[in-house]
């Protein structure tokens, strides 16, 4: 068989000989340009087999056993070289000199998380960061770390409790109404569920590079998963090398970016009692004056208490401490990657002294151990193994279940203490009652936890008498990758697996207990305090909970790449892919299977081609409309290496591309839509036996996925190779997006709507462009200078989603259609007298407007009436803002390196973003009243005469026309923010030692009109969003 | 090359695994349980299953109701955000409407279309197993034509003409031909789906006017009665007259009815209270929860559910009340007679904002001493400023009861023997650690407060000092030890022992006092010990808290406030339905009903002067009875004690006093936010309500001040719940027309 491949293959004058008793030993040393000695140069040959790098010395040894006719020497930023092999040479030295890739590296591998190719060979769109660039954040999560740093990523931090944080991220905003977030793809493996939380347990530390898959090209392959944008994590692997320790330690402090001012007491019960007089309950409605004058005067703070309980109960500083060690090496027959992680992050909370059974600080104790090994079984056969194990410890003052005892909800640990600073007004004495003792039994009593009426729960009590939870999570990936190397029955054949398992385990122990709750009379010349509910001081209990899910994941793959003639590159692969994930109390297991074709070809680099067919099934859909197949074609032209433009002085690259394919999405609906789902249940009555029918969903069995088809355009070019510039133009069309029954359909049929079956009819669209840019220049020899940055606009619109149209009255009679999503919708504030407000009860009644939604009082937001019905209603509605998603984001980030000094800079932002902000504290009415700045020039018939600023209509301790949404809630959520900033200088110690100070979010400029907060908190609720963190960090990193 | 082989084969297997269990198959459902419609009724357990769901969709009554009346004013009128804030100054607009039952259009309709399947596939019933339960599916059938008309009912008195649906829809109805049906439609189905369920038999599993013990909440003949009452008296009043059905016929059926239960065993309750169990006949009734058997109920037709008043609307010295809740008006107070004269002592008031009473002399009234010499049902129904609360028993107990235990009779190292006297047990003790565990508990002993005592009663051949109880739950709560070396002296005669296990019940956290929680009795260490005992109790004894009275004056312990959710708004509190004995650890409060007799006597009441102009016309209701609208007001009134209508009133005096009545009688029901609507007097009556403010004097004698609510919620919009605006879009959408209801737009 061999014989007739090598008559076949000799046959053909310049095709790379089949000579598998090659066997070369090459040394040599590689410098740059000014003679530096280059360290981590990767030096791979031709078949992949042969790897090493270089160390400090620049120097390298390898055997080359694969039959491979040259190597290539590649470094990020660096022109990758290759150089051919002498067959059979024994002790062959070459020396290099690497020149500066000053902008696009075109060797770069890029994988898509079924194939991998150079950037050269890319048709497609994709960003690809490496995990190198991201070590420089210096963060809890690796999610928070991909801000700014990938064109087309867009990411927004949701959740903000240090070292917890949480990232969305977008590709390319929205594909589907339906949609959302991307898919996550980890060393091949596409994971979907929790697929956010996923980056929870890995550090940049481990991966070799994030790539960001931005258009239909490669995520066709993803099939029915594919459509809301793909990010491929890829793990570091071993080299062959020796071995090689690296060691880095943080310590990182931080503190809040945004700290809300506090209100005082005696602000407070001013800006109450106005309430109440503006709702008509007289001047002393909520503190009669005894209590006002004292406040007021301020000195007796016993009776009249001023407490800022964030003061009290949050620390400004908070310490996080990582440290990680990587250790790689290798030799012919096996390589290691291994990488320990330990994070720890401290407590954000100052624990009362006398709380001393326990430490119910919040704490969290992170290690993670991965171990990626390849060994070379024989010649042709391979193996691959991945095991990571993360073990992460969270420690969180408790009272999960008490909360909830008490009609609350728990969206958060640290969150559910945070609103708590506010929403417990500062009047408040406490945190718990003065303790007395008894003068003749000698008992004391006392120390009780002191509550309001309409708050039974206040943050020093979840944090010092609730006792804790502690919840410890386990996140094991596993997987085994065999390879076979088919090249004896033709050269760049392959074939391999990829068979793994990811499990997620979560044990809960809640030791928890309940506290007694008084609250203070109204009576302020004395402190007499009265029970309320039946809470007891409970001892501490134990309870615990356990929840677990697990995905089960098989894929096989064939790849064959070979270049023919030394122009015609031929690229393709297909793969099969089954993934089961099961989830402890979530039913029966979900399944999913995704296969797919790709082929690539290439002419003299010049001319690029790749078809990409993925076929994917749903267990969602009836057996007839289970798989789809989403084709997708790309093509790219490289001028600059046409003849007449080769050497080009001035363009030094030029490429242009184009892709159109289709993707698709199946999230968004129930589970089973094509199925009835009606259940015989217990719990009936009993002359019923007992017996109970549930009806659940009412089957479509015609429902498909939706498909989203995607068509692209682009251009990379750089000139006089220090200058780069990509752009790229998209446009992403659903034409049968799901659309909710809700929308036509009505009620009174007697289906729940939520189980109505739906319909593929929607049309969305949604489209937007990407430009980067970059300057890399080396100054001098020792002096280097990089500078880039990216800005992206994206707009989706939904066209028609089945929406009724609205009464012919109406200002706006649709409401979705025609805008984009999460479009807002309020009224509109008539400011044509000079403020907006209504100044006087003759103004109210002048207006000759009715008002539907409260009838207003002097100093109340005036209202368009915008259909001129005389009424102010619902249907005088206007759009707010222009969707849930920002229209802008862009980053700009520069480096400089002096010798052994080094310097990088980032920064990144939104920008045409306006969202309607009614959250607690921008509001005043929530609780027993929540003021912050604005509320102390609330409207007053006083200070209008006065002509002093007027920020918020009158106040008023009930919900009123004022709390409706309107442009006057309507805010400026664009910012700019200093990213990350790092600075290093790297001694000449051991192999290198680095000291490096950085920074995150140390600066941000935004156009609020308040300092309350920052404009990431409306994503989760204005004062009660635990403000984003700025962390400075300390590291040292020392390789051996 | 051979090797070379194996290794291809063995990773074209693995490949080959990973292409074959991606085929279609491995997508397939396993089964997780789900049926089908048509599977389930081809069951028993599947029909009845359905019917179950059919009842899930009743709207219950709420006292909260009474909040959107002229019957209070809500303390909650501060809490930010609750419907009282939102209500009074009519904040709702057809996007965020909301009732005490929130906005019920769809859950009703989604009800009725269940009974619609329902009754459309039990008429193809054909199954074998079902072919042999003729009675049972007939009564089945009857159960459900009740609850579609009930829910027909219930959609009506808040939506006035709605479609009118009696079989289920295809997933691909055409909703552009659907209409409002005419109210009289509506109530013609009402009315047809009650015969349909009346020509059911009464046989043993059929469809009975009793109900049977298991039979709680079940729909019956009687039930049938009541809605047939309340639809047809809907039907004729002015809101919802269309002239089909008259006065005439509201008083034929109404009567109808009437008779109808009065032969079958309803009868108005007149069981009198015993001891200090409550003020009055009526007090008691509304403390007393329904029994299902109907031994001593007989009154209430149809159940409603147990209400928390001490806690959600009552007095903020009450510990662990949470607010005033529903605090009675002055202008309820104002309609409660004049015990002595049967006259209305407050017959209107001078000034729009009803400040200035209209005080009828003639009745006995006294302004200075305003609670005085008034209806029973006033003192059953409201606390006033001054009114005693706890009508405590003479030694200073709140609660005495006693929650009997026996010995198990397998225990360690000792014989148990039963002895001839009744719950007595003879303990001989065999050898080291002898112990044997009580019986367990059949109830809760809601002893969080108060004292747990054990007791018994024994008699012992040794003088024991090292006896001990432990408190045991069920696995995996365990045991806790109370204190050891209790002593058991020496005794030949009953002995009477007594430990107070209080202390030791926080040493327990899973409190001790459960069902299933027991007590473990190690009977010394030695063996030879001869323990006779009987009557093991426990006994929960909870003292009186002093019986102030209720101190709504102004710095009273219950004074009024207007920011204070914890404390009257108008100078009252709400005492129907709460039994004086309730509290933080013992909610002892009664019951609201949907439907009870009294009721049915006013609803002839009204249709029957309503019809012939002259309440003292007897008309024949049926079942050989005949009475007139005055009779069945006085029925009512005797129950109570107040004397009979004057005889000679006019229609329109009539009118007057049987407002009066139904408005006194049926107070926190549910029924006046409907009545003021149906008779279209709301404008009059939700636009002022007034509270007392009571000041007191240094003499001790109280001053009474009038004060005003003024609410925009009197407006005509209010007559009917808007349909949902989302709905109206649609509709709009479907048949260009507008649905809303009047002044919603």
């Amino acid at each position: 068989m061999n014989n007739s491949i090598k008559k076949y293959l000799s046959s053909l004058a310049c095709l790379l000989l089949w000579v598998y008793t090659l066997n070369a030993q090459v040394n040599g040393t590689v410098k740059d340009e000014y003679g530096h000695v280059l360290q981590g140069v990767l030096i791979t040959s031709e078949n992949d087999k042969n790897i090493t790098i270089t160390d400090q010395n620049g120097k390298y040894e390898l055997t080359v056993n694969d039959g491979s006719q040259y190597l290539t020497f590649s470094l990020l930023g660096y022109v990758s070289q290759r150089s051919s092999i002498e067959p059979e040479a024994y002790g062959e030295q070459i020396d290099l000199t690497l020149e500066r890739a000053e902008t696009f590296d075109l060797d770069d591998q890029i994988y898509t998380g079924n194939y991998t190719q150079r950037k050269k060979e890319i048709t497609g769109s994709i960003s690809r960061v490496s995990g190198k660039e991201l070590e420089r954040s210096p963060v809890g999560n690796l999610s928070m770390s991909l801000s700014g740093r990938l064109p087309g990523l867009f990411t927004r931090e949701t959740y903000s409790e240090p070292a917890r944080t949480n990232t969305e991220l977008w590709v390319r905003g929205s594909a589907s109404p339906n949609g959302g977030t991307a898919l996550v793809v980890i060393d091949g493996f596409p994971y979907d569920y929790n697929a956010n939380e996923l980056f929870e347990y890995i550090t940049a530390n481990e991966v070799e590079s994030i790539s960001v898959l931005k258009d239909a090209t490669s995520q066709a392959l993803y099939g029915i998963q594919g459509a809301n944008g793909v990010i491929v994590i890829t793990t570091k692997r071993g080299i062959k090398q020796p071995l090689k320790i690296d060691v880095s330690i943080n310590h990182t402090m931080e503190q809040r970016t945004t700290t809300p001012p506090f209100i005082n007491s005696a602000d407070f019960v001013q800006l109450r009692n106005q309430a109440g007089l503006n709702d008509g309950n007289g001047e002393y409605s909520y503190f009669n004056k005894t209590a006002v004058d004292g406040f007021l005067a301020g000195d007796n703070p016993e009776y009249f208490p001023n407490n800022n309980w964030r003061e009290i109960n949050a620390k400004d500083i908070t310490q996080m401490s990582r440290v990680n060690m990587n250790l790689t090496g290798g030799n012919d027959k096996a390589v290691f990657y291994t990488n320990i992680n330990v994070l720890h992050q401290d407590g954000m909370w100052n624990i009362d002294p006398g709380t001393t059974q326990y430490n119910p600080n919040n704490q969290f104790i992170w290690a993670n151990i991965r171990s990626n090994v390849d060994v070379q079984l024989a010649k042709y056969f391979s193996v691959g193994l991945n095991l990571s194990g993360n073990i992460k410890r969270e420690r969180t003052p408790g009272g999960h279940g008490v909360e909830l005892a008490h009609g609350g909800s728990w969206d958060g640990f640290a969150k559910g203490i945070w609103y708590r600073f506010f929403s417990l007004p500062p009047y408040v004495y406490g945190p718990t009652t003065p303790l007395m003792q008894d003068p003749e039994t000698g008992e004391i009593t006392g120390g009780e936890v002191v509550v309001t009426e309409t708050e039974p729960i206040t943050s020093w009590a979840i944090i010092n008498r609730l006792g804790y939870d502690q919840y410890t999570v386990t996140n094991i990936y596993a997987q085994f990758m065999p390879k076979l190397d088919l090249s004896f029955l033709t050269p760049g054949l392959s074939i391999s697996g990829n068979y793994g398992y990811q499990t997620n385990a979560v044990k809960g122990l809640f030791v928890n207990r309940t506290y007694e709750r008084w609250v203070r009379t109204k009576d302020y010349s004395e402190l007499e305090y009265q029970k309320i509910g039946t809470d007891v001081n409970s001892p501490l209990q134990y309870r615990s909970s356990a929840s677990f899910y697990y995905n089960l994941n098989y894929k096989g793959t064939i790849n064959y790449q070979r270049r023919f003639n030394s122009i015609h590159d031929v690229n393709a692969m297909a793969y099969s892919f089954y993934q089961q994930l099961n989830k402890s109390g979530g039913g029966l297991p979900y399944k999913r299977s995704n296969s797919g074709i790709g082929i690539g070809y290439g002419y003299d680099d010049r001319y690029l081609l790749r078809v990409n067919l993925g076929y994917s099934g749903s267990e969602q859909y009836s057996s007839q409309n289970r798989f789809t197949a989403f084709p997708a074609f790309s093509a790219a032209w490289v001028a600059t290496n046409e003849a007449y433009l080769e050497k080009n002085p001035l363009l030094t690259y030029l490429k242009l591309r184009g892709s159109w394919g289709k993707t698709g999405n199946d999230r968004g609906i129930g589970r089973y839509v094509y199925l009835d789902n009606v259940t015989l249940t217990g719990g009936g009555y009993n002359f019923l036996g007992g017996n109970n029918v549930n009806e659940g969903q009412v089957a479509n069995p015609f429902l498909d996925p939706e498909i989203v088809t995607k068509k692209g355009l682009g251009i990379d070019l750089t000139l006089l190779n220090n200058f780069s510039l990509t752009f790229d133009i998209y446009n992403e069309k659903l034409e049968n997006g799901v659309t909710s029954a809700t929308s036509k359909t009505p009620d009174y049929q007697g289906v729940p709507l939520g189980n109505y079956p739906r319909a593929n009819v929607g049309i969305y669209e949604n489209k937007g462009y990407e430009l980067s840019l970059g300057y890399n220049k080396d100054i001098t020899r020792d002096l280097n200078l990089t500078l880039g940055g990216w800005l992206s606009q994206n707009k989706n619109k939904v066209i028609f989603w089945d929406e009724s149209q609205r009464a012919e009255d109406y200002a706006y009679r649709l409401r979705s259609e025609g805008y984009p999503l999460g479009q807002e919708w309020g009224y509109l504030v008539d400011d044509h007298n000079g403020n907006g407000y209504f100044n006087s009860q003759e103004e109210i009644d002048n207006s000759g407007l009715v008002y539907e939604i409260g009838t207003p009082k002097p100093g109340y937001l005036k209202y368009y009436d915008l259909n001129a019905d005389g009424k102010i209603n619902d249907k005088d509605k206007a759009p707010l803002g222009h969707g849930s998603l920002p229209n802008f984001f862009y980053a700009f980030n520069g480096g400089l390196k002096y010798k052994n000094f080094d310097m990088s800079i980032l920064f990144q932002g939104i920008a045409d973003y306006w969202t309607v902000d009614m959250s607690m504290g921008r509001i005043e009415y929530p609780y027993e009243g929540v003021y912050t700045e604005w509320h102390k020039a609330a409207w007053t018939a006083e200070r209008y005469a006065n002509g002093e600023e007027i920020r918020y209509p009158a106040l008023s301790a009930q919900k009123n026309s004022n709390h409706e949404a309107s442009n006057f809630f309507l805010e400026d959520k664009s910012y700019l923010r200093l990213k990350n900033l790092e600075v290093g200088y790297t001694f000449d110690l051991f192999n290198g030692t680095r000291l490096y100070f950085s920074g995150q979010n140390l600066l941000t400029w935004d156009k609020l009109k308040h300092d309350v907060y920052g404009p990431e908190a409306h994503y989760s609720g204005g004062l009660e969003a635990i403000p984003v963190y700025r962390l400075y960090n300390v590291g040292l990193s020392i390789n051996f | 090359m051979k090797v070379m082989k194996k290794y291809f084969q063995i990773l074209f297997i693995l490949f080959a695994l990973g292409l074959t269990v991606s085929c279609n198959d491995a997508l397939e459902l396993e089964y997780d349980g789900r049926s089908s419609l048509d599977e389930l009724f081809k069951t028993r357990n599947g029909v009845r299953g359905y019917l179950n769901a059919c009842y899930n969709g009743r709207i219950m009554p709420d006292i909260n109701r009474s909040i959107l009346t002229d019957e209070s004013q809500s303390s909650e009128m501060v809490f930010q955000g609750s419907l009282a804030s939102l209500w009074y100054v009519d904040a709702y607009s057809a996007t965020n409407y909301s009732n005490v039952d929130g906005q019920p259009w769809s859950s009703i309709y989604q009800a009725i279309r269940r009974c619609n399947i329902f009754l459309d596939r039990i008429e193809g019933i054909t199954a074998e197993e079902l072919a042999s339960l003729e009675e049972e599916l007939t009564s089945w059938k009857a159960q459900a034509h009740t609850l579609r008309a009930l829910y027909y009912l219930q959609l009506l008195k808040r939506y006035g003409a709605v479609p009118l649906i009696t079989e289920p829809y295809e997933i691909n109805h055409d909703f552009s031909q659907d209409v409002r049906t005419p109210v009289s439609t509506v109530i013609k189905q009402i009315l047809d789906d009650c015969d349909a369920a009346m020509s059911v038999p009464t046989a043993t599993q059929g469809f009975s006017w009793t109900v049977r013990t298991g039979e709680n909440y079940i729909m019956n003949r009687a039930v049938v009665q009541a809605i047939r009452s309340q639809a047809i008296l809907y039907a004729a009043s002015p809101l919802f007259s269309d002239g089909t059905y008259t006065w005439n016929d509201a008083a034929e059926i109404t009567g109808n009815a009437l008779s109808n239960l009065l032969v079958n065993d309803y009868n108005l309750w007149d069981e009198e209270p015993e001891g200090n169990s409550a003020q009055n006949i009526y007090e008691l009734y509304f403390i007393t929860p329904h029994d299902e058997q109907r031994a001593r109920d007989k009154e209430t037709i149809y159940p409603g559910s147990r209400v928390n008043i001490w806690g959600s609307h009552g007095m903020p010295s009450t510990p662990g009340q949470t607010t005033a809740g529903a605090c009675p008006t002055q202008e309820l107070v104002d309609c409660y007679e004049m015990k002595a004269t049967g006259m209305i002592p407050i017959t209107g008031y001078s000034d729009p904002q009803h400040l200035q009473p209209i005080v009828n002399s003639a009745s006995g009234y006294d302004p200075e001493n305003p609670y005085e010499g008034r209806d029973p049902r006033f003192y059953a129904t409201i606390y006033f400023n001054g009114a005693i609360r706890d009508l405590g028993t003479a030694d200073g107990l709140s609660r005495d009861d006693h929650y009997p235990l026996n010995m198990t009779l397998a225990g360690n190292n000792v014989a148990v023997t039963e002895l001839d006297e009744e719950g007595a047990y003879r303990i001989e003790t065999l050898g080291g650690d002898p112990f044997l565990p009580t019986t367990t508990l059949t109830q809760d002993i809601n002893a969080a407060a108060g004292s747990i005592l054990l007791k018994f009663k024994y008699k012992s051949n040794n003088h024991i000092t090292n006896a001990q109880f432990f408190f045991a739950a069920p696995n995996p709560a365990g045991g806790q030890s109370t204190p050891e070396n209790v002593v058991l002296n020496k005794s030949t005669e009953w002995t009477d022992f007594e430990l107070d296990l209080t202390p030791y019940r926080e040493q327990s956290w899973w409190q001790w006092g459960k069902p299933g929680h027991s007590l473990r009795f190690d009977v010394g260490s030695d063996a030879g010990n001869i323990v006779d005992i009987k009557d093991i109790e426990i006994n929960v004894r909870v003292e009186s808290i002093p019986a102030a009275p209720c101190e709504s004056f102004v710095g009273g312990l219950d004074g009024i406030s207007s920011t204070d959710r914890r404390a009257t708004f108008t100078g009252y509190y709400l005492r129907k339905y709460n039994n004086w004995k309730s509290g933080r650890d013992n909610n002892a409060d009664g019951e609201i009903r949907m439907f009870r007799l009294a009721e049915m006597y006013l609803n002839f009441a009204e249709a029957a002067y309503q019809a012939t102009g002259n309440p003292e016309t007897a008309i024949n209701i049926g079942n050989g009875m005949s009475l007139s609208a005055r009779d069945a007001v006085n029925a009512i009134r005797r129950r109570v004690g107040m004397p009979d209508l004057p005889a000679g009133l006019s229609k329109d005096e009539f009118e007057k006093r049987y407002r009066n009545e139904r408005r006194v009688e049926l107070a926190y029901e549910g029924h006046r936010y409907f009545d003021v609507r149906r008779w279209k007097i709301m404008e009059e009556s939700e636009r002022y309500v007034t509270g007392m403010h009571i000041t007191k004097n240094d003499d001790d004698s109280f001053n009474y001040q009038r004060i005003s609510f003024v609410r925009d919620s009197y407006k005509e919009k209010l007559y009917l719940y808007p349909i949902p605006q989302g709905e109206i879009n649609k509709m709009f959408t479907h048949t260009g027309l507008d649905w809303q209801n009047p002044g919603w737009n």
